[in-house]
C-alpha cells in the first residue's frame, strides 16, 4: 500500500500564469485575470504614492486612477513591456499631476508668499519620526521621485528614464543632488 | 521579460545600498505600510464601481446619440424634400487609412481616439489578396492619435505617419484631419 502510494506521481501546482498572460486574459473581459494583477501590485503602488504623495487620501485616489486607466488602456499593453513597469509609468504620471493640482491649489486660496513659507503643510497629514523623513517630503517633488525609484524600486537609471521620460543624466544630477541635501541632515542627527 | 510578483522591486543596481543615506531611503521605503495595505486592498472595488458609472454613463451616451440620430435624419430628409439636395451634400471626405504588411498578416484593425480603440470596431480590407489593407473612415476634424491591431493581438503605429507624443499608454501614431478646400 504505502509502496503503491509512494510509486504514484507526485501532483505538480500549477504554474503561476504571466503577467502578460494576465493582462492579455483580462483585456478580453477575464475580471479574475485583472483581479489577479491587482492582487501583484495594488500594494506596490500604493507604497510609492503613499511615499510620494505623503497623504493618505491624495494616494488612494492616485492608486485608485492608475488602475482605472491600466484597466482601460489594457489593450495597449504589450507583452514585450514589463507589466509592472508599465503600470508604474501610469502611475508616476498620475501623481505628478495629483502634485501639480496640489501646488495650483495652493496658489490659488492662499497669495500671501510669506503666510505660505511659514504655513503648516497641510497637504501631508504624517507627523514625521525623524528630521530625515521630514526633509525627504520637503524635497522637490522631482529629486524625491527619483530618490523613490532608484532606492525604493532600486531601478536602474535607464529603467527610471522609460519610466519617467526624463534623460538619464537629468536623473543621475537629481539623485546625486539630492543625496547631497539628505547627508547632511544625517550626519547632523548621527 | 516579465516581473515576478515576488521580486518587489523591478531590478537591482549595484550601486544602491552603498551610501548610508540611500540605505535609509531604502529601509524608510520598505518598512510595513499599513495604509499602501488598505489602499490596495480597495482597487477591485474602485474599478468596479468606475466600469457600471462608465456602462451607465455608455448606455446613457448611445441612447441620447441615438435619439440625435432619428433627429437628424428626419432633419436632414426633410431638407432634401424641401431643396432636392443630397444629405451628404457638405460632410466631412472619409479620411483613407493605408497599412502594408510586411509579415504574415491575417487582420488589421483601426484603433484611436476617434473609435474608443475598439479593435472590433474598424477592420481594413485587404487589397487583391496582396500586402496592401485599407479602410475609409469619417473621422472629426482636428488631430487623433491611432494605431493598427495586427491579428487582433498585436499592436503597431503606422510606419508611414508621425508618431504621437507619448501619454504612456503605448506607443501612437497621429493624424491630422483639416477641413480640406472650401
Amino acid at each position: 500500500m504505502v509502496d503503491g502510494l509512494a510509486s504514484m506521481p507526485t501532483p505538480t501546482p500549477t504554474p503561476e500564469p504571466s503577467d502578460g498572460v494576465l493582462a492579455a486574459r483580462a483585456a478580453r473581459g477575464d475580471d479574475r485575470a485583472f483581479h489577479r494583477l491587482v492582487d501583484r501590485y495594488a500594494n506596490d503602488c500604493a507604497r510609492y504614492a503613499m511615499h510620494m504623495l505623503d497623504h493618505r487620501q491624495d494616494a488612494e485616489d492616485a492608486v485608485q486612477d492608475t488602475w482605472w486607466r491600466a484597466y482601460r488602456a489594457l489593450s495597449r499593453y504589450q507583452e514585450r513591456d514589463v507589466f509592472k513597469r508599465w503600470l508604474f509609468r501610469i502611475l508616476v504620471n498620475v501623481c505628478r499631476t495629483t502634485i501639480e493640482r496640489r501646488g495650483r491649489l495652493r496658489r490659488r486660496f492662499v497669495e500671501d508668499g510669506g503666510a505660505l513659507a511659514v504655513a503648516p503643510d497641510v497637504t501631508s497629514d504624517h507627523s514625521h519620526d525623524t528630521t530625515f523623513e521630514h526633509l525627504l517630503m520637503r524635497l522637490n517633488p522631482r529629486a524625491r521621485e527619483a530618490l523613490l525609484l532608484k532606492f525604493g524600486e532600486n531601478l536602474e537609471y535607464t529603467d527610471m528614464a522609460e519610466l519617467t521620460g526624463d534623460s538619464v543624466s537629468a536623473l543621475k544630477m537629481r539623485v546625486k543632488r539630492a543625496l547631497e541635501a539628505l547627508r547632511s541632515t544625517v550626519e547632523w542627527e548621527q | 521579460m516579465i516581473a515576478h510578483p515576488d521580486d518587489g522591486p523591478l531590478h537591482s543596481d549595484a550601486d544602491s545600498g552603498a551610501d548610508p543615506v540611500a540605505a535609509r531611503i531604502a529601509s524608510w521605503y520598505r518598512a510595513d505600510l499599513a495604509d499602501a495595505q488598505r489602499i490596495g486592498a480597495h482597487v477591485m472595488a474602485s474599478v468596479a464601481a468606475r466600469r457600471r458609472r462608465a456602462r451607465r454613463r455608455r448606455s446613457l451616451s448611445v441612447f441620447a446619440v441615438a435619439l440625435l440620430g432619428v433627429g437628424l435624419t428626419r432633419w436632414l430628409f426633410e431638407a432634401r424634400r424641401d431643396t432636392g439636395a443630397s444629405p451628404l451634400d457638405g460632410r466631412q471626405p472619409a479620411t483613407r487609412f493605408v497599412y502594408v504588411a510586411t509579415g504574415s498578416v491575417s487582420r488589421v484593425a483601426l484603433v484611436g481616439d476617434f473609435n474608443g480603440w475598439n479593435p472590433h470596431a474598424t477592420p481594413l480590407a485587404r487589397v487583391r489578396a496582396g500586402a496592401l489593407w485599407v479602410v475609409d473612415v469619417r473621422v472629426p476634424i482636428g488631430p487623433h492619435a491611432y494605431a493598427y491591431v495586427l491579428n487582433d493581438n498585436r499592436w503597431t503605429i503606422d510606419p508611414a505617419a508621425p508618431r504621437a507624443p507619448d501619454d504612456g499608454l503605448g506607443p501612437t501614431s497621429v493624424v491630422i484631419v483639416d477641413p480640406g478646400p472650401r
